[in-house]
């Protein structure tokens, strides 16, 4: 290799920028820009003001928070929920004085106080959540209206009984512990918050309300339309946003004993403010709890720590203003144009050097010297059927396929020409093989590994293997099993082609062209999946050796064959034993005397294996040109090669024509015959071979004739 | 959107060609022509004595009106310009770099050396164009993949002696249309036609953003023209043309047939470049697919605006249109990708029959 | 029933305005005299201008909740820079250039960057309050200049009529032409009932959006400067009132439908005509202030809860997002 070689190696395949497209398909890092902010608002001002962090200073300013952050956790509920709640500060203001009227006027015990905050915060909410869930009226001017009501409220009564309240001489020690005590340094509102916040978290994530509330916010109308009761999810988003501003004015109460008409004001906008910065999303369905905490805690610091700095009145609202502006861009930005960053991000292609193969063109003299002998194949199913990628025969000699229609086709013997739907598995079924027991098990696309019973009852095996610990995307997850054999004591080795891609944009895999292809063991009795090898460009066919001893699978954008051993003194390794073919292997499968069979999907072109050396080049590609004008392997020619134990390559069969079979996927022989599927083709060919041996087939060839 | 001349730098700007819409949207006209004659490698074609003369290769032949071929004269090289004067005579320019007038040898300026197209004036003057300073015209698709501008423009006298040059730095002028003050060239790698003044020398832009590589021009009878377009334009071929990197080293390792480049016909090795779009997807070979070759014949009014023009798609066999001549109220095409001439009816205002 | 169909909000508040009419006349003496109903035009004609620039907003399937914000701001801060001394003339510019920023900057949010106007107003709202409070003057209240304009202009009368009636007037008759009878006024409709459709359409939104924000900051401005005239001063205190839910409440109660596309001038007429009659018979019959924003709020309660039961929305057709 040389030194330039060398270099793009290293750049282009060790190099992890891959990485930084598969962080940004998780979903946490959406949280990414709130917390950045959290971090630099809190270091910031804790810089900035002396004694931030000192404990008793953290006691006291956590106090406010924790108050605001209950009233934020409602607000945020009632945003996940698609609306809007501005009559916070109202009902944050009516509790606090239900609260100090009940204790201080009416001298009841602090639990009474306590149920009647929270009492006024329920049924202020309650009317909210009827007007604007029931009546169904807007929910921004409602909760507009409801505030200046509330509000109104609020000074009357204040008015007329604040002095009343304030020279009452009824105390507490509860009263003054929930104002003023600690319990484990913790003041009481922080720990009602983050009580708060865990059960919210645990209903808006695990429980079915919760999830209603994001559905009912994500789609109103699809929400409807799935049979959600979405009034009722609106209402009791309300009554939630209502029983959290009641619990926080029951604390203010205690904390302040008393209230004034400034109570509460402009609270509305702050809990707004703290719930988008956050990260809460604006229409709704998306946000969490902890978006809003954090929102919470970003505006309060910012609030209080301007004050605390001195800048006068304005200054905060400037501050506020900005931040609000700033944070609502960036949340809608983000929202619509996430999918672009990803799409920027996530393909990285890598630098391969493919190595010179043989000629495959007709007149070459070469062992792949291609020929026209596939067009003479008769067709099975023509435009009946769709994309069988794989097909297999019983013992009965009928004939399956798998379609793109998520079916399994039999064709009934001798003539092929009736068929009947056998199975219905939705995805796309790939690889196929039958079991000792006569079972169809087959590899769908995106879905897993399944198993369909003679009396047609599909049951899956399994969808995914052990998560391996250095893999930033979650590749327990199967996302293109693609072909199958069992050994004979019935474990089942099955490709995994990509762990990157999925099976409707495999193609990018093939521009992108990183190994991360699998061989993977499946063992029915104790239904365990393990990943045996990793690190291949694109697993593909697998086929069981004769003897047993090892099997054979096909690398296909390296054009290369591998055998594993699995007995033997090289047991649990792998070999690469055909490399640099002229065309890409699909399915391997067992020819009737000693040798195999291996299906060419498409073929090597010299422009592409050059792109290969052209990383950026083919980035550029795919960010610049759409999809249908991308450079791709040859798939519109295709064939079949036999190769021995040896591997050598004894003969080819192609359609070099192109007109019956461009792309072979996959081959069978059966009782003399061989039966030739193509994953792009509408139809099964079946083609004599002479000199094979007319009464072997495959099934036999495992589990021996029934007796 | 607005943001987008910002982006661009980091990204790129899309890649774009014109539509095929309007007089240009996609037919199957020429797929369904009738075919004249075999003739491999039919390249030019002209009127001589109202017959129909065609180049094969190295061999000229005339054609009669039920297509059968009498061979005119042999050369030692291919033909890759044809003109016939008024005089009835007729002048060839071989790949090689010579032109022959009515069979002597013309006396050209060395920098001559790619004849791709010869037109003479109604005075007989001899309109020239080299395509290329750096390559002979079997060479084209390397001289557009260099992206060379290096063609140029030359008028002559009936004999073919004392070559002027009018106008230089064209980008492979491939077809001529002489007419009362100048000439009307096509220059492919640029996609457009331009009229060039016979005295100053000075290019004016007539037909702008064609969707493929125009080639030759011939009259039409009420003033207009035939131009014919020999291959389509191509996103990923426009991409490579700026990947300046992967060019270069296609250029060098890559067999010329395999490039990712115009061509005049495709699909028939599986060593061709493929795209995504023309996989053969249950049979089908979809006609709009992205493809390196396509046949396009278009007539031009008066004006030289462009009113219609003929297709055969990318399922289609008859590519790379290199000439096309009207002679009686019959339109010939010259479809070298499928060493085909084909012949249409036309009525007078241009529309197929 | 096909009355009550017919009953939309417009006509209910029309009724309403009519009935409060009548029952003041009848039971409140010192009510239905000119005098009195002079002061009733001229206590909702700030309301008023507010309203239009909101309605023009609103019509677009919009709203502006900075509109208070900038109309207080804006003044005092021109008031304050007479009072530093600049001239006339280069105040005006600076703070009509200030106003017209804003503006731009809302519908700039609004229509390029895809932000909900909600937040967009409410954050400018902000951080026009804040900012200039805090940077460009130095109290809450700030007094006109003795001789000024402003102050000729609150003295006006023509048949003891106040000028800022004939403003109001003035520009409701300018927002009923333009928005009847210009091509540009029907746009705006198109634009608030089905954004998408208008934009296919080829009609140039985003251009109007943002036009549409400047009007109403402008109109802002205007209703500071009759402010300032009738009072003399302009006291920024105003912006944490409820001012602002006052013009929403004009501008909605009058029928003008929050997701746009519907309505008219009429419709803010009728709005603060109501508004007018109910503070300003309420003032006389002494309710205090307090109980006065209660009763407003409960009547706009009212009036759109009988709108959502008689022209309920259809789950299908709602849009998403639509606060």
């Amino acid at each position: 290799m040389t030194f330039n070689e060398r270099l793009k190696v290293w750049r282009y395949n060790i190099l992890p920028f891959h990485v930084i497209g598969e962080i940004l398909t998780k979903r946490w890092t959406d949280s990414a820009i709130p917390f950045v902010t959290l971090i630099v608002t809190v270091v910031a001002f804790g810089t900035v003001i002396p004694h931030f962090f000192s404990l008793y200073s953290l006691q006291e300013s956590t106090r406010q928070l924790g108050e605001f952050s209950l009233v934020v956790i409602g607000e945020s509920v009632v945003m996940l929920g698609g609306g809007i709640d501005l009559a916070v500060g109202a009902i944050f203001a009516l509790s606090a004085f239900a609260a100090i009227s009940v204790f201080f006027i009416f001298a009841m015990p602090v639990w009474v106080a306590f149920l009647a905050a929270t009492a006024a915060g329920l049924i202020f909410g309650a009317i909210n959540g009827y007007l604007i869930g029931y009546i169904r009226l807007r929910a921004f001017l409602t909760t507009l209206v409801t505030l200046i009501i509330g509000r109104a409220f609020f000074e009357i009564l204040i008015v007329h009984f604040s002095s009343q309240a304030q020279m009452s001489q009824v105390s507490s020690d509860i009263w003054d512990f929930i104002g003023d005590g600690t319990v484990f340094g913790f003041s009481i509102p922080v720990l009602a918050a983050i009580l708060l916040a865990v059960i919210t978290h645990i209903t808006l994530t695990r429980l079915r309300l919760g999830w209603h509330i994001l559905a009912v916010g994500g789609s109103r109308r699809s929400a409807h339309n799935a049979g959600i009761q979405v009034r009722r999810v609106v209402f009791l988003t309300y009554v939630f946003s209502g029983l959290t501003s009641g619990m926080a004015g029951f604390l203010f109460a205690t904390r302040l004993s008393g209230a004034g008409i400034g109570t509460g004001h402009g609270l509305e906008i702050l809990a707004l403010t703290a719930a988008v910065v956050g990260g809460n999303s604006l229409g709704g369905g998306r946000g969490s709890v902890v978006k809003g905490l954090m929102g919470a805690i970003i505006v309060l610091v910012m609030t209080n720590g301007l004050i605390r700095l001195g800048y006068g009145t304005g200054t905060n609202q400037m501050v506020i203003g900005i931040l609000l502006a700033i944070a609502v861009t960036i949340d809608i930005r983000w929202l619509k144009n996430r999918h672009k960053v990803l799409d920027e991000a996530y393909v990285v292609p890598v630098y391969l050097k493919m190595g010179a193969a043989q000629s495959a063109v007709p007149g070459s003299g070469t062992p792949f010297e291609f020929n026209n002998q596939l067009s003479k194949a008769k067709s099975i199913g023509l435009k009946e059927i769709e994309g069988p990628e794989d097909v297999i025969l019983d013992r009965d000699d009928h004939l399956y396929c798998g379609t793109r229609h998520g079916e399994i086709v039999r064709f009934f013997a001798p003539d092929y020409t009736r068929s009947e739907i056998f199975a219905h598995v939705g995805g796309f079924p790939l690889g196929l093989a039958f079991d000792r027991s006569g079972n169809l098990l087959s590899c769908v696309g995106a879905m897993g590994l399944y198993s369909i019973s003679p009396d047609r009852v599909v049951k899956r095996l399994t969808a995914e293997t052990g998560r391996s610990l250095t893999s930033v995307i979650d590749d327990a997850i199967l996302r293109d099993p693609n072909d199958l054999d069992i050994a004979p004591d019935g474990r089942i080795y099955f490709t995994d082609s990509t762990k990157r891609y999925n099976a409707y944009d495999w193609m990018l895999d093939s521009i992108e062209n990183r190994a991360t292809g699998r061989l993977l063991v499946y063992d029915p009795k104790d239904g365990s999946t393990k990943t045996l090898l990793d690190g291949y460009r694109y697993t593909n066919g697998v086929c069981m050796a004769h003897d047993n001893k090892s099997l054979f699978f096909a690398e296909t954008w390296a054009c290369s064959v591998h055998r594993y051993w699995l007995e033997g003194p090289r047991a649990g390794t792998a070999e690469c034993v055909i490399r640099d073919m002229p065309g890409y292997p699909d399915n391997i499968n067992r020819a009737s005397d000693g040798t195999y069979w291996m299906a060419f999907l498409g073929m090597r072109t010299p422009s592409f294996d050059l792109s290969l050396q052209h990383p950026a080049m083919r980035k550029r590609m795919t960010r610049r040109l759409p999809q249908d004008e991308w450079l791709f392997p040859n798939v519109n020619t295709g064939g079949v090669v036999k190769f021995d134990e040896n591997y050598n390559i004894i003969r080819t069969m192609s359609d070099f024509a192109g007109e019956a079979h461009p792309s072979v996927t996959s081959m069978r022989e059966h009782k003399g015959y061989l039966f030739v599927g193509g994953i792009l083709n509408n139809r099964v060919g079946r083609i004599k071979i002479d000199g094979a041996d007319e009464n072997w087939s495959a099934i036999d060839a495992y589990w021996g004739t029934t007796s | 959107m607005i943001f987008d001349p910002i982006l661009d730098l980091f990204r790129g700007k899309t890649i774009t060609i014109p539509p095929l819409d309007g007089p240009f949207r996609a037919n199957n006209t020429l797929e369904e022509a009738a075919l004249f004659a075999r003739l491999s490698s039919v390249d030019n074609l002209a009127v001589l004595n109202d017959r129909i003369i065609a180049s094969s290769g190295d061999t000229l032949y005339a054609f009669d009106e039920n297509g059968k071929a009498k061979m005119l004269q042999s050369y030692a090289a291919n033909i890759t310009a044809l003109a016939v004067s008024p005089g009835n005579e007729w002048a060839v320019g071989l790949d090689t770099g010579e032109l022959l007038i009515a069979g002597h040898q013309a006396d050209l300026p060395p920098s001559v050396k790619c004849i791709t197209a010869l037109a003479f004036a109604q005075d007989g003057s001899l309109w020239m164009a080299n395509g290329s300073t750096h390559h002979p015209p079997s060479a084209w698709v390397a001289d557009l993949m260099e992206k060379n501008v290096s063609g140029s423009v030359w008028k002559g006298d009936p004999e073919g002696n004392n070559f002027r040059l009018i106008s230089d730095k064209l980008a492979f002028p491939y077809g001529l249309l002489a007419d009362n003050d100048g000439v009307v060239a096509s220059e492919s790698w640029r996609h457009r036609l331009v009229k060039i003044d016979g005295e100053s020398g000075a290019c004016r832009i007539l037909v702008n953003h064609i969707p493929g590589y125009p080639s030759r021009l011939a009259p039409a009878p009420d003033g207009g023209a035939w131009l014919s377009v020999f291959a389509p334009r191509n996103r990923l071929i426009e991409l490579v043309l700026q990947e300046n990197a992967y060019r270069f080293d296609m250029m060098s390792r890559v067999p010329r047939d395999f490039w990712i480049a115009p061509a005049l016909s495709s699909g028939r090795s599986f060593l061709e470049p493929l795209q995504c779009g023309s996989i053969k997807l249950m049979g089908i070979h979809k006609p709009w697919s992205p493809s390196r070759s396509c046949g396009m014949v278009v007539r031009l009014d008066a004006a030289m605006v462009p009113i219609d023009s003929f297709h055969s798609r990318a399922n289609g066999t008859r590519h790379g249109t290199c000439s096309a001549v009207e002679n009686g109220n019959r339109l010939f095409i010259a479809a070298k990708g499928d060493d085909a001439l084909l012949t249409m009816n036309v009525s007078e205002a241009g529309g197929s029959q | 029933m096909v009355g009550i169909k017919n009953l939309n909000q417009e006509r209910i508040v029309l009724m309403i305005s009519i009935l409060i009419l009548i029952a003041a006349s009848v039971g409140l003496s010192g009510f239905l005299n000119s005098a009195n109903l002079i002061s009733i035009v001229r206590s909702i004609s700030v309301l008023g201008v507010l309203a239009l620039g909101m309605a023009i907003v609103i019509i677009g399937r919009g709203i502006d909740l900075s509109m208070v914000a900038i109309m207080a701001m804006s003044v005092a801060w021109y008031l304050n820079l007479l009072g530093l001394g600049y001239s006339d003339y280069t105040a005006l510019t600076l703070v009509i250039l200030g106003v017209l920023a804003v503006g731009g900057l809302n519908g700039f949010l609004v229509a390029y960057a895809d932000v909900p106007p909600i937040f967009v107003t409410l954050a400018s709202g902000l951080f026009v309050f804040g900012y200039v409070r805090s940077q460009l003057i130095t109290s809450d209240a700030v007094t006109v200049p003795p001789g000024h304009w402003l102050e000729s202009l609150g003295q006006f009368r023509a048949v003891s009529i106040p000028a800022d009636i004939f403003i109001f007037a003035g520009l409701c008759l300018a927002s009923f032409l333009f928005l009847r009878f210009t091509k540009w006024g029907r746009y705006v409709y198109f634009a608030g009932d089905n954004p998408v459709a208008a934009r296919i359409a080829g009609i140039p939104v985003r251009p109007m959006l943002v036009l549409r924000y400047v009007l109403s900051a402008l109109f802002s401005f205007i209703a500071g400067l009759l402010t300032a005239a009738s009072l003399l001063s302009i006291n920024t205190r105003v912006v944490n009132s409820n001012l602002l839910y006052d013009v929403v409440l004009v501008t909605v109660i009058g029928g003008i439908g929050l997701s746009g596309g519907k309505g008219g001038v009429r419709n803010v007429l009728i709005g603060a005509i109501m508004i007018g009659i109910l503070l300003n018979a309420m003032t006389i019959a002494g309710i205090s202030l307090l109980f006065q924003n209660l009763i407003k709020a409960v009547i706009l309660l009212l009036a759109i809860i009988f709108d959502g039961m008689v022209n309920p929305r259809d789950e299908q057709t709602t849009q998403q997002g639509d606060l």
